[in-house]
């Protein structure tokens, strides 16, 4: 073969590879966005329907009426509804969807590990503490001087002790090599001492207070106000565009610590800075959600199978993915029975596991 | 398929209870009069599960797994015939009487080994559970006899209570109770009785797992509100259940109780009560409604709520809902009556409701 043939069969080649990467590429953006208008049209669908009587008709009118209402006292029922009751809980469980959808991503590809969630530092247990904690009690832990309404209490209280779990694996991962094992165990460690301490608190509450903390264990978007939306919207925006900019290094950090290592990236560093913006949107999303589960477990697994394992494509369809699914399920858990709520943890699974299930089986192939 | 399941349940629950409660039946021919068994005399009664149980009389000891239990055994003046305690009435002064009887169970367990040691001829144990199982063929082999029992409900209330009267030998005593949860209830229904159905205020009931938890019919939460002379806003609800936030938005209740507030015999503050109160009004949902907005909200314990105490919290309900039909005088004799004849010889104040009609912010 001469050289001027080789020199065709290159470029040709090297054609090939760029528009195999263009069709990708567009495949990709694609789904993302298809994904987000399913998203959209789930929200609007959301905003639709609800326990009450009001049509969607009268719904559709409401929303728009609420857009252009210079005051709420010129709201008429439906119009609160709307817009205190279903737009913000809608808006949140997109958010709250992301946000642990985003926590999960990021643990799975630190550890390298596919059962990682939002929840392997300990943080559920931790939160589930700090919320016995102020139910038994009627108190928060931190003494801010001031009287903060019931509500607010089991949050603070919630968000304390995920940060405490956080801070003590953190911790604890400084006194020797910071290893994907290590993090695992030193958060199963976490996991079941904040289970049993509010195992004890549990077994010495009183049967009224026993079975508030039962109803948030569950899981809820049942009190989302406006206030709680732009907490978690505030902190799960910052957490995704700071995340955003590590996604070449959770590429290579995906293969082994060894090749990233070689490409000047501080694994460690990557891996603990993963692990406190996972925990601080995770801390947030329980604090006042409550232990939502499967989110953040499920939603990269949907995303990479859906797009493969590049982060710069699998951060935000993880992150619309989490954002559908808890939509979802919420919708369902409010108007399956209603006015009967289901806790939307029991739909999150219901929906989710079918789902997983058969795209893994559809896959027929690897795709961790 | 969870209504359908919670609705047939519920059906076979209050069919069992109906027909066999009063079906009990003493050796002693069911006289009134209070009365002393003879050896070898037997009673036969059904327990709020269902179950017939044959007992050897006069029952002498009896262990109790549940705490409503100790407050109708003191009413019926059988409290010292209790060998086994709940550990959430050692160490209450409210209960300094039985303060060395030791304690058997918890709010989450119970202590078979305790159990068996004390040797009761008779158990109470609760069917609302709250992780109160009796394990029927450990307890089968210390020859104790297992009597279930709800005590929660007011349509309910009463029949245990005669059941218990007939178990004690007191049955006389046990009529005196249910008059007094009859008559009371009577007077209520006298006193309203020309305001139709329709016009009766509508009530939302959030009980104490809160975050718009609430009963419909045959749960523990629902009738106090009829008795009371409210419409309660879960009437086709099944069971108990979390209910949407719109949902209770667009129905609009008239009044909001939320049960489960720490007050009681004992309770000086009603700072907890206070703090509840005002959870419940700055709600989502729960803010529109009329009850928020003319601050008709009210918060009552579970001891007068969903326990033999009943009784007090319908009549504190009944005044919120028409004040100019009951004054102050009536509930404080409900409340004086209650104590009377549940806690004998109780020196403790109490604060049963907040806020009480004059502390209202109307």
């Amino acid at each position: 073969m001469t050289t001027a043939t080789r020199r065709i069969d290159d470029a040709g080649a090297r054609s090939s590879i760029i528009d195999k990467y263009r069709h990708q590429a567009r495949r990709r953006l694609l789904v993302i966005i298809v994904l987000i208008a399913l998203a959209l049209a789930l929200a609007v669908f959301g905003v639709m329907v609800g326990a009450s009587s009001f049509s969607w008709s009268e719904s559709w009118s409401a929303l728009w009426r609420g857009l252009g209402a210079a005051d709420s006292s010129q709201l008429r029922l439906v119009d609160q509804i709307v817009w205190q009751l279903r737009v913000p809980r809608v808006l949140m469980a997109i958010a709250g969807g992301a946000a642990l959808a985003l926590a999960g991503l990021l643990m799975q590809t630190i550890l390298r590990n596919p059962l990682a969630s939002p929840y392997t530092l300990g943080i559920s247990s931790a939160a589930s503490f700090g919320a016995a904690l102020a139910i038994m009690m009627r108190t928060s832990v931190l003494s801010l001087g001031f009287a903060l309404p019931y509500n607010y209490l089991i949050v603070v209280n919630a968000f304390f002790f995920a940060l405490l779990s956080m801070a003590a694996v953190y911790g604890l991962t400084q006194l020797q090599r910071v290893t994907p094992e290590t993090i695992v165990l030193l958060g199963v460690a976490m996991m079941f001492m904040f289970s049993a301490f509010t195992s004890l608190i549990q077994y010495l509450g009183d049967p009224d207070e026993l079975a508030e903390l039962t109803y948030w264990m569950f899981g809820s978007l049942n009190r989302t106000t406006w206030q709680m939306l732009a907490v978690v919207g505030v902190i799960g925006a910052l957490s995704i565009l700071i995340s955003y900019r590590w996604v070449w290094d959770l590429n290579a950090i995906t293969a082994d610590d060894e090749s990233a290592t070689s490409t000047g990236i501080n694994v460690a560093r990557l891996r603990l800075k993963s692990m406190v913006v996972a925990s601080l949107v995770t801390a947030t999303v329980v604090s006042f959600l409550g232990p939502i589960g499967f989110i953040g477990l499920v939603a990269p697994h949907l995303a990479r199978m859906l797009i493969g394992g590049d982060h710069r494509f699998l951060l935000p369809v993880s992150l619309v993915l989490g954002g559908i699914v808890l939509l979802l399920a919420d919708i369902v858990a409010r108007t399956i029975v209603a006015p009967v709520v289901i806790p939307v943890g029991i739909i999150t699974a219901f929906i989710g596991v079918p789902v997983l299930i058969f795209l893994m089986l559809r896959r027929k192939g690897d795709y961790w | 398929m969870r209504r359908r399941l919670c609705s047939n349940a519920s059906a076979l629950v209050t069919g069992l209870l109906t027909v066999v409660l009063v079906t009990s039946c003493a050796a002693d021919g069911g006289d009134n009069a209070d009365s002393t068994a003879n050896p070898g005399d037997t009673i036969t009664v059904t327990d709020s599960a269902g179950r017939s149980l044959t007992l050897s009389q006069p029952v002498e000891r009896v262990a109790i797994l549940d705490t409503g239990t100790a407050t109708v055994m003191r009413a019926l003046g059988v409290l010292d015939r209790l060998v086994g305690s709940h550990d959430a009435l050692v160490g209450d002064p409210l209960w300094a009487e039985i303060a060395d009887v030791p304690a058997v169970a918890t709010h989450s367990e119970t202590s078979f080994e305790a159990l068996a040691a004390v040797r009761p001829e008779l158990v109470f144990s609760s069917i609302r559970a709250h992780g109160v199982v009796t394990d029927n063929d450990l307890l089968n082999n210390f020859d104790i006899a297992d009597f279930k029992i709800s005590l929660r409900r007011p349509d309910l209330m009463k029949h245990e209570i005669t059941t218990m009267g007939e178990i004690f030998q007191v049955p006389s005593k046990a009529r005196e109770l249910v008059d007094f949860y009859t008559e009371t209830e009577q007077e209520i229904t006298a006193r309203i009785a020309d305001v139709p159905d329709d016009q009766r205020p509508t009530v939302f009931v959030e009980y104490h797992a809160g975050d718009f938890n609430t009963g419909g019919p045959q749960s523990r939460f629902y009738e106090q509100i009829t008795l009371a002379g409210g419409r309660n806003i879960a009437a086709d609800v099944d069971d108990e259940v979390q209910v949407s936030a719109e949902w209770v938005a667009e129905q609009n209740p008239d009044m909001i109780i939320r049960e489960g507030a720490k007050l009681g015999y004992g309770v000086t503050s009603t700072g907890d009560a206070e703090q509840l109160r005002t959870e419940v009004m700055s709600r989502p949902g729960l803010d529109t409604t009329s009850a928020v907005k003319n601050g008709d909200v009210y918060v009552l314990p579970t001891d007068a709520y969903s326990r033999p105490g009943y009784i007090v919290g319908v009549a504190h309900i009944a005044q919120w809902l028409y004040p100019d039909r009951f004054d102050d005088a009536f509930v404080k004799q409900v409340e004086d009556d209650f104590t009377r004849l549940f806690y004998p010889g109780v020196e403790e104040g109490a604060i049963w409701a907040y806020p009480t009609a004059g502390q209202a912010d109307r």
